[in-house]
């Protein structure tokens, strides 16, 4: 039943992917309709999967790296519903950043089929760990849109500025709704994050004893952190915006890949998979 | 093709006659519309067309086969007393259009590609205008109905699946599309105008119909600049003050006659805190330039020039000329589909098809029947011939006869049921092959083969 759930979630992201390539090419309302339909299906079927594995979790007490993979991928099309539905009509988004999830299911299908398990599984003893993961991942998919709508603010800028109008400049948004959906990105990644890391601290004291030790993790969570709050300074104060946010993005995206990728397995320490 | 209906279109437009033709021609100062007139002349057409546009001018016509030359004759003294032309004279600046090719025109006229302009859409509201004349003055009929209808449903097609209509083909346009993918849209936006001349006031008039919400004016003397605000309601202000205008403004329009740059990189850049790094679009129409060019690198600064904004719009023509090649590959797919239409309601074609089918099984059936009696006397089988063609005769008297009871409005029904009854539309092919090899050999021959052929290919009379 999960597995079915499970691959019923990839094929049907991937549909609405196509839809949305579809859309991309003809901008065609029809197509964006059927495929954000498609993709809330998608969404349906993702959460039916999430539902089967919360009560296999409650059984065996056990979640590896690929559920939280999972899980992840869930929560950015959940961001991208967030966007698609608030004022920005950014449509196109969804072109850009469905591949995303889709490719970090596969992943996880594929790569991490004998995924490390989590270290603090015997130790979850309150809802706050629930909520620094969930709120974590949260800042993370805001960044990832945040990342794309910065890449596509870019696309859209380079055409504008070298006065050349062709493929991209037809079919992607006005340069100033995907700086609201950066800015945006930036606002709700900020206060998850901050979120993320508070609730973290508060449950490391009650597993644990200690809010902080400085781990690799912790570390460069932390610079991510210190990162979003510069951004943050500049933008509200200071008025950075445009191609400046945009490179921040990408850089505070490399950041977090490195951190989600890397320093979970190849740095051993607290906090980090397989140990 | 093969129909009851001959389809005439006879008409000028901006490529084959200049405009002091076309305008004779237009019969926009009459106080009748030309359809009404051309009633008096007795022009024995089923069903007219009248379209005119600033770019063309044309009649279309349905009529009968054996009607030909009276049309042609009714419109020429037509022609000669209302515009004092000659059919002759006017000849060579128009284009006589026939059947297939005036359904391919009157789809491609719908479609735009037919006008100065390619692909534009007025086009298409003037032929619907023209439409609900021809309706009201009761000239159109099944058959333009028809035509027309489907001549609107190609164009919204065309227009949906090529980028026909895609991308700007005029400076304005090109601006304020370049505008909204800049700023979003125009709402709450402030526009500074600099130089009150003429230019500024088409912009302003633009800008305002597309909903920016204030707008400020900088001219070198400031009662022109008053002026010119208090008519769209803005704020007047002295060159002296442009910098601090900048600062509030989000698009510039500049097109003063001065001879140096307004606007240079050094001013706009100390400006950029200020104005909390907002972006800025600069349209530079003045020749010489008032604007730096160099300020296109400043961030978020976004200056086009009024080359800039012609190439933009030359390369949107070719992108639109691309575009044409595939709108007409659908033009033709959907000229096929009104052929098949117009042949499925003509009359004649039908029962002449009828008979002949009839004759190729009467004379198949004979040929076998006689293969298997030998003996036969002239006189027999001569009776036996009689016999089978009475029979084939009686049996389509019905037919035929309800075909042309139901002549010629709700015909159509009757028409496409005898043809669905007696699959006429079928098997055209293998009767052609066979009409044609009767006349090369003698009917006996191979007619087994034959009727193999058709009961396991068709089976149509299982």
């Amino acid at each position: 039943m999960k597995s079915l759930f499970l691959n019923l979630v990839v094929f049907t992201y991937f549909i609405s992917w196509i839809g949305f390539i579809f859309y991309f090419r003809t901008l065609e309302k029809k197509a964006l309709r059927l495929s954000q339909g498609i993709l809330s299906l998608g969404a349906f079927f993702h959460l039916s999967y999430l539902f089967f594995f919360l009560k296999e979790l409650y059984e065996f007490n056990s979640f590896t790296f690929k559920d939280v993979l999972n899980l992840f991928s869930f929560l950015i099309v959940i961001t991208y519903f967030y966007f698609s539905l608030g004022k920005e009509k950014a449509y196109t988004l969804g072109t850009f950043l469905i591949p995303l999830p889709i490719s970090f299911l596969i992943l996880s299908y594929f790569f991490f089929q004998e995924a490390p398990i989590s270290p603090f599984v015997s130790h979850v003893k309150s809802l706050w760990f629930p909520l620094h993961v969930i709120s974590s991942l949260l800042s993370h998919a805001f960044l990832l849109t945040g990342l794309t709508s910065s890449v596509m603010y870019l696309l859209q800028e380079r055409e504008i500025k070298r006065k050349h109008l062709g493929y991209f400049f037809r079919k992607l948004p006005p340069l100033n709704s995907l700086e609201r959906i950066s800015e945006k990105a930036l606002y709700q990644g900020f206060f998850f994050l901050t979120f993320g890391i508070l609730s973290g601290a508060i449950w490391s004291e009650m597993a644990f004893g200690d809010y902080w030790r400085w781990s690799a993790k912790e570390v460069i969570t932390l610079s991510l952190w210190l990162i979003y709050a510069g951004m943050l300074h500049q933008r509200i104060l200071i008025g950075w915006r445009g191609k400046r946010l945009a490179y921040m993005f990408i850089l505070g995206s490399t950041l977090w890949f490195f951190t989600f990728f890397v320093v979970n397995f190849y740095i051993k320490g607290f906090h980090t998979y397989g140990n | 093709m093969e129909t009851d209906f001959f389809l005439l279109l006879v008409g000028l437009n901006h490529k084959t006659a200049p405009v002091e033709i076309r305008e004779k021609l237009s019969f926009s100062s009459a106080k009748t519309h030309p359809l009404e007139r051309i009633k008096a002349y007795s022009i024995p057409f089923k069903e007219a067309f009248f379209l005119s546009t600033c770019n063309r001018v044309e009649f279309t016509f349905i009529y009968r086969e054996e009607d030909r030359n009276e049309i042609l004759r009714g419109f020429s003294s037509f022609l000669e007393n209302e515009v004092g032309l000659t059919l002759d004279t006017f000849r060579p600046w128009s284009y006589f259009l026939e059947d297939e090719e005036v359904i391919r025109h009157l789809f491609l006229v719908a479609c735009g590609l037919d006008s100065m302009v390619l692909g534009e859409p007025q086009i298409l509201g003037q032929m619907k205008e023209a439409f609900k004349r021809a309706l009201d003055l009761k000239t159109s009929g099944i058959v333009l109905n028809k035509l027309l209808h489907r001549a609107f449903f190609v164009a919204k097609k065309v227009r949906t699946e090529t980028g026909i209509g895609g991308g700007a083909v005029s400076v304005s346009y090109a601006a304020t599309q370049l505008a909204k993918k800049i700023l979003g849209s125009l709402k709450d936006k402030k526009v500074l105008l600099i130089g009150a001349g003429e230019m500024a006031e088409l912009a302003c008039q633009h800008l305002l119909s597309f909903g920016a919400s204030e707008i400020l004016i900088a001219n070198r003397t400031l009662s022109k600049a008053v002026e010119l605000c208090s008519r769209f309601r803005g704020k007047a202000y002295s060159l002296e003050a442009l910098p601090e205008v900048i600062i509030q403004a989000d698009i510039i329009i500049s097109s003063t006659g001065a001879p140096g740059f307004l606007i240079t990189k050094a001013l706009l850049s100390s400006l950029l805190k200020a104005r909390k790094y907002r972006p800025l679009f600069i349209i530079d129409i003045a020749v010489p330039r008032d604007v730096e060019p160099s300020v296109n690198e400043l961030e978020n600064i976004y200056l086009f020039d009024i080359d800039d904004l012609k190439s933009v719009v030359e390369e949107n023509f070719k992108n639109r000329q691309k575009e044409a090649l595939r709108a007409r590959a659908i033009v033709e797919e959907e000229v096929l589909k009104m052929k098949k239409w117009l042949s499925e309601l003509s009359l004649h074609p039908t029962i002449k098809r009828l008979t002949e089918r009839a004759e190729i099984i009467r004379k198949k059936e004979l040929a076998k029947t006689l293969k298997k009696l030998k003996n036969l006397s002239e006189d027999e089988i001569e009776s036996l011939d009689i016999l089978t063609k009475s029979l084939v005769q009686k049996m389509l008297y019905y037919p035929i006869k309800f075909l042309k009871g139901g002549y010629h409005e709700e015909g159509r029904l009757a028409i496409n049921l005898i043809r669905e009854i007696y699959q006429l539309d079928e098997l055209r092919d293998w009767e052609e092959e066979i009409l044609e090899e009767d006349l090369n050999s003698s009917p006996t021959e191979n007619l087994a083969e034959k009727e193999d052929f058709f009961f396991r290919n068709k089976k149509i009379f299982q």
